[in-house]
């Protein structure tokens, strides 16, 4: 079944995995996955969970451009809840909590029936690397194009080497090794060598790529103990339901049909505190035994009881694995220590005072390579074809992951096409595109998380509007159905009439007295949209006063009221876009020489040359290159 | 290819007794080592005396004090070297063009130098703006207010409140972005009144009618008066009286005339205009008329000059009652002067004087100087010295004033991100990952 070429091959069957296949394969691509085991793909490794803020954005942008993971979820899930239901819609993102089996078995149900898509079960210990095949690069030769030193990619990538030697070729390969290159589980001091627990790491594969020349370094993730269900006492807990009224990940979906459940919160206390405390000479963090960097947003329980010392009790959120499972995800309870220690601390919780531990927590140390080493496709500059995607550049998190397979299949896939065309969304069409930025051009020191405070036109992306944002982008790629694509264009058409409609109703102050809304008795007429942006006025307020508002279905009214709402400050971003988009348009030639532009230090432009923008305004957004030196920069290309 | 290395006598090319020329760039202890023909590397920030030499030739240019600092810890953050030479032309010239033919050198650009202090982090925006003020400086109050400026009193209150609302922007960040952690609800009240104060501080620093632009400018002061009543002799008494002209410029018409005065360490921009009359019928003297009434209105202060001797004041009525004004009753001298006038005066600030006498001038000195500090004293704190840091300012305020009243955490967020963005256009800094630092070291996180 298995051929011995493809178009493209992706290594590894984690989410980025999963998402590079899929994308790669829509858009035309002969594709196939290569995993260790059939049965771990679209395996949830740590949490039991998809979804929350700005991850919920990246589900929901995956899914406006035809990809898996929120089909899978929406099948999977057994929690819904929309966060921030408090504030504003800007920031809400949707969290689900999922049946780690009815998750693995939707993914492998949607891959294994895949058009152009195969799977093969293998383990991947080296690349086929050419580097006779790089002639193709033609270059003026002015001395604006300095070859010499501008990292054109001398290797190119044609295939991969299975372990037992058996090698298959492909005109772009997508690496996505999750944690498994020299992956090495911590629990105390031991020290295991597994890319999770229970499976063997790839060391020759990280040997390969490290050989490339391509910039290596070490991060930490953990993950929390999995605790019986059947061994917590749950009547003593706070409960914590699910939305009564589910929102769905996927714009395709319509209804739930996965029962629901609860989850249940629990705390440490200073008996907890006190048991870490004297024990933190045997976690890895502390020992000076794991040397990688963890994220500070998700620090193991050891980090949180010593840097916020004054806190005298950390939220636990008990979080079922599955319907059938009897396994617990404590949630926030991530450590390094040995298993014993994990043991006593549990115990002093409340509810868990009997607990049993099913398997124990573990800190996760393993290679990433530099982000700004790549292109923006994802593609590696030092090696043609090879494409990144998920935690090998240096990210955390499923949705993470997924984001950038489908950025990196649909590039691989155009390439293997030979196309002139890249896939690339900029900042302010997409999370994905903040993350993606955010990577390359500044690299990352921390396991990188999407928060909606990165993206800095967050009012604009929003997750209730991704499908607005990128479903036509989607079709423009080949990635979406037809049916997808009609279902966008007729809620299109439908929001444009409202948005007509309720532009072209007005009333004087007057009369809308009588509505009970007050205005400034200025005599000025005000449209629906405008009085929308007043504080405590809603598309239901306005109802009684325009009857014609109540012939518009209520999604259709919503995104109205949300257009409304912001629209002053939706104006100024939509300014602040056409600002960053100018300078955007100022683009650097891929093989400008840097060093002849007079004025810039040396550390700026090493600096350039490392990360090779491709726009003025990329350049500004790397750290430590100054609004001086972009000056210089746009005066020298203008002056060419 | 390496980037150049620039140099410039950073003293200018006079005759003087000694002329520092500074060489900037990776090459510049190799420059030094070519035209001194050592071969040891020099110790940073020791001063060596050594004969310089032109390598071709061999000839000898000068005996030279010579200074090495080592980058970062230089002017412009790069190897510095500083050769303190002789001030002659012939020595000057010379060694510009020996090390003008030396390999990766060139000469600097004007402002340059401070161009690569910018660049490589050694000053901010308001320190380059200030060490521009500091070498424009003519009088002893715009040195000081330029050395406040150029040693980041001016920056360091800004990133102060830009600190400030980073800390703030996290607080809210953090509700917004994990709103599932037990983060204190306080902080919300916390938020609206620390914004609150923010405001307050800024609009303070703000009313400070243009005291610094003043100083950095000038005050400028207009002489007003009917024909004849002693305007100019007036002005020259007055620079008799141990006030320098600091220079003359040629007014644009021959009816004002414009002059920069030093008046105890204050810059006074000085214009003497055509005398005023009601009625005349010379359109050349109209004209003048005219643009010595539109000086009267952009003036910080009016010397109103009155005749003494006459009782007409009609002409002048307009100006005595300006608030700017400071009446000079000329003519004291004069057997027929009134004093009548004076007391008449609902004006406080008047005086009788006498510019051929010099009567009454000391006191008017005192009365000008009073008024000046009122104007445009140096204060000990930092203040505003640019337009731009005005209006970057009162965006600031509108925009914090705005997230006031926003209703949603996330349209007061990007209130305060704009904010941010505006206080930081004034010292060149913009930045998103210092609020997630912020916020990552305040807060426990961590579902």
């Amino acid at each position: 079944m298995v051929e011995n070429n493809y178009d493209v091959i992706v290594v590894g069957g984690g989410h980025a995995g999963c998402e590079a296949s899929a994308s790669s394969a829509r858009s035309g691509s002969k594709t196939l996955l290569v995993t260790h085991k059939f049965s771990t793909i679209g395996e949830m490794s740590c949490n039991p969970a998809i979804g929350g803020l700005g991850k919920g954005h990246l589900v929901r942008e995956i899914d406006a451009l035809g990809g898996v993971m929120s089909i899978a979820i929406d099948q999977a899930g057994i929690q819904y809840r929309v966060l921030n239901k408090s504030k504003g819609v800007a920031v809400q993102g949707i969290r689900a909590q999922a049946d780690r089996d009815l998750y693995k078995n939707a993914v492998q149900d949607i891959l294994s029936n895949y058009e152009n898509l195969d799977i093969l079960e293998s383990s991947v210990d080296d690349l086929i690397i050419d580097e006779t095949s790089t002639n193709d690069t033609s270059t003026n030769g002015t001395s604006l194009n300095d070859t010499s030193t501008n990292g054109i990619s001398t290797k190119q990538v044609t295939g991969i080497i299975l372990k037992g030697g058996g090698k298959i070729h492909a005109k772009s390969v997508i690496i996505t090794a999750g944690t498994f290159l020299r992956g090495e589980i911590h629990m105390g001091k031991k020290i295991t060598p597994a890319g999770r627990m229970g499976d063997e790491p790839s060391i020759s594969l990280a040997k390969t790529l490290e050989s490339l020349g391509l910039p290596v370094a070490r991060l930490k993730t953990g993950t929390p103990a999995r605790l019986k269900k059947d061994s917590i006492n749950w009547d003593v807990l706070d409960e914590q339901k699910g939305d009564e009224e589910i929102t769905p990940f996927s714009f395709l979906t319509n209804k739930i049909t996965t029962p629901q459940i609860s989850c249940y919160i629990t705390y440490t206390n200073e008996k907890s505190h006190k048991i870490i405390q004297d024990n933190l000479h045997q976690a890895g963090v502390y020992t000076g035994q794991i040397k990688g960097i963890g994220p500070r947003y998700c620090p193991s329980i050891e980090d949180k009881i010593t840097r916020f010392a004054d806190k005298d009790r950390h939220q636990i959120f008990l979080e079922p694995e599955g319907l059938n499972s009897n396994l617990i995800y404590p949630n926030g309870m991530s450590t390094s220590l040995p298993e014993d220690v994990q043991d006593q601390f549990f115990k002093t919780i409340k509810g868990l005072e009997n607990v049993e531990i099913e398997t124990y927590g573990y800190a996760i140390e393993y290679d990433f390579f530099d982000p700004q080493c790549l292109r923006k496709t994802l593609e590696t500059s030092a090696v043609k074809n090879l494409f990144f995607a998920g935690q090998i550049n240096g990210s955390t998190g499923y949705e993470e992951a997924a984001a950038q397979g489908l950025w990196a299949g649909v590039n691989a896939s155009l390439k293997a096409q030979k196309s002139e065309k890249i896939f690339v969304l900029d900042r302010a069409s997409s999370y994905m595109g903040v993350m993606v930025d955010d990577l390359i051009l500044k690299g990352t020191k921390e396991p990188y998380r999407m928060f909606t405070s990165r993206a800095e036109y967050r009012l604009l992306l929003r997750s209730d509007n991704a499908d607005q944002r990128l479903t036509e982008i989607g079709n423009k790629y080949n990635l979406i159905s037809q049916k997808r694509l009609e279902l966008y264009l007729e809620k299109k058409e439908k929001i444009s009439q409202a948005r007509n409609l309720t532009k072209s109703l007005n009333a004087t102050p007057n009369q809308l007295q009588k509505f009970n809304i007050n205005v400034k008795l200025d005599g000025v007429r005000r449209s629906a949209f405008e009085l929308l942006s007043y504080n405590g006025v809603t598309i239901d307020s306005l109802k009684n006063m325009w009857q014609e508002l109540n012939n518009i279905d209520k999604k259709t009214l919503e995104q109205i009221e949300i257009e409304g709402k912001y629209a002053g400050y939706l104006e100024r971003q939509i300014r602040d876009v056409e600002r960053f988009r100018k300078e955007e348009n100022h683009k650097i030639p891929q093989n400008f020489n840097y060093k002849i532009v007079s004025g810039l230090s040396n550390e700026i432009v090493s600096k350039l040359e490392k990360i090779r923008p491709t726009t003025l305004g990329e350049a500004g957004r790397i750290s430590g290159v100054t609004p001086a030196s972009l000056t210089l920069l746009l005066a020298y290309l203008k002056k060419r | 290819m390496i980037k150049n290395t620039i140099f410039a006598p950073a003293s200018g090319l006079i005759k003087s007794g000694l002329c520092v020329i500074r060489i900037s760039g990776d090459k510049s202890l190799w420059a030094l080592k070519q035209i001194t023909q050592i071969s040891e590397d020099l110790e940073p920030r020791k001063a060596y005396l050594k004969t310089l030499r032109d390598p071709h030739t061999d000839n000898i240019i000068d005996e030279a004090l010579v200074l090495y600092f080592k980058a970062p810890f230089s002017f412009t953050g790069e190897d510095v070297v500083e050769i303190h030479c002789h001030g002659s032309i012939a020595v000057i010239k010379n060694l510009t063009e020996v090390l003008s033919r030396l390999d990766h050198l060139r000469i600097a650009e004007a402002g340059e130098f401070t161009r690569r202090a910018f660049e490589t982090g050694k000053m901010d925006l308001t320190e380059v703006e200030g060490l521009h003020d500091l070498l424009e400086a003519k009088t002893q109050a715009q040195h000081k207010q330029a050395m406040l400026q150029m040693r980041g009193e001016l920056g360091k209150l800004y990133s102060a409140w830009r600190q400030n609302l980073i800390d703030l922007s996290a607080h809210i960040e953090a509700l917004i972005d994990f709103p599932d952690e037990e983060l204190p609800l306080s902080v919300t009240d916390r938020i609206q009144n620390e914004i609150q104060d923010l405001i307050k501080t800024i609009a303070n620093h703000l009313n400070d009618n243009k005291k610094g632009q003043k100083l950095r400018n000038g005050i400028s002061l207009a002489i007003l008066g009917s024909p004849n009543v002693g305007k100019s002799s007036i002005l020259n008494r007055f620079i008799g009286e141990d006030i320098a002209i600091v220079s003359d410029i040629a007014g644009t018409t021959r009816d004002v005339l414009e002059s920069t005065l030093d008046v105890a360490g204050y810059p006074i921009n000085i214009a003497d205009t055509a005398g005023i009359r009601k009625q005349t019928d010379d359109i050349i003297e109209k004209e003048g008329i005219k643009r010595a009434i539109n000086k009267s209105h952009d003036a910080d202060i009016l010397f109103v000059v009155i005749d003494g001797t006459t009782n007409n004041l009609d002409d002048m009525q307009d100006y005595i009652q300006n608030e700017n004004a400071i009446i000079l009753i000329n003519k004291q001298d004069d057997e027929n002067f009134n004093h009548k006038i004076k007391s008449d005066l609902s004006s406080d600030l008047s005086i009788e004087i006498s510019a051929k006498t010099g009567q009454g001038f000391p006191e008017l000195k005192d009365i000008l100087i009073a008024k000046i500090k009122d104007i445009a004293g140096v204060s000990e704190s930092p203040i505003i010295t640019r337009e731009r840091h005005r209006s970057l300012l009162h965006e600031t305020i509108t925009a914090l004033e705005r997230s006031q009243n926003a209703p949603l955490a996330e349209m007061q967020a990007e209130d305060i991100r704009i904010a941010i963005q505006s206080i930081g256009s004034i010292t060149g800094k913009v930045d998103i990952e210092e609020v997630l630092d912020s916020l990552f070291a305040g807060f426990c996180i961590g579902k």
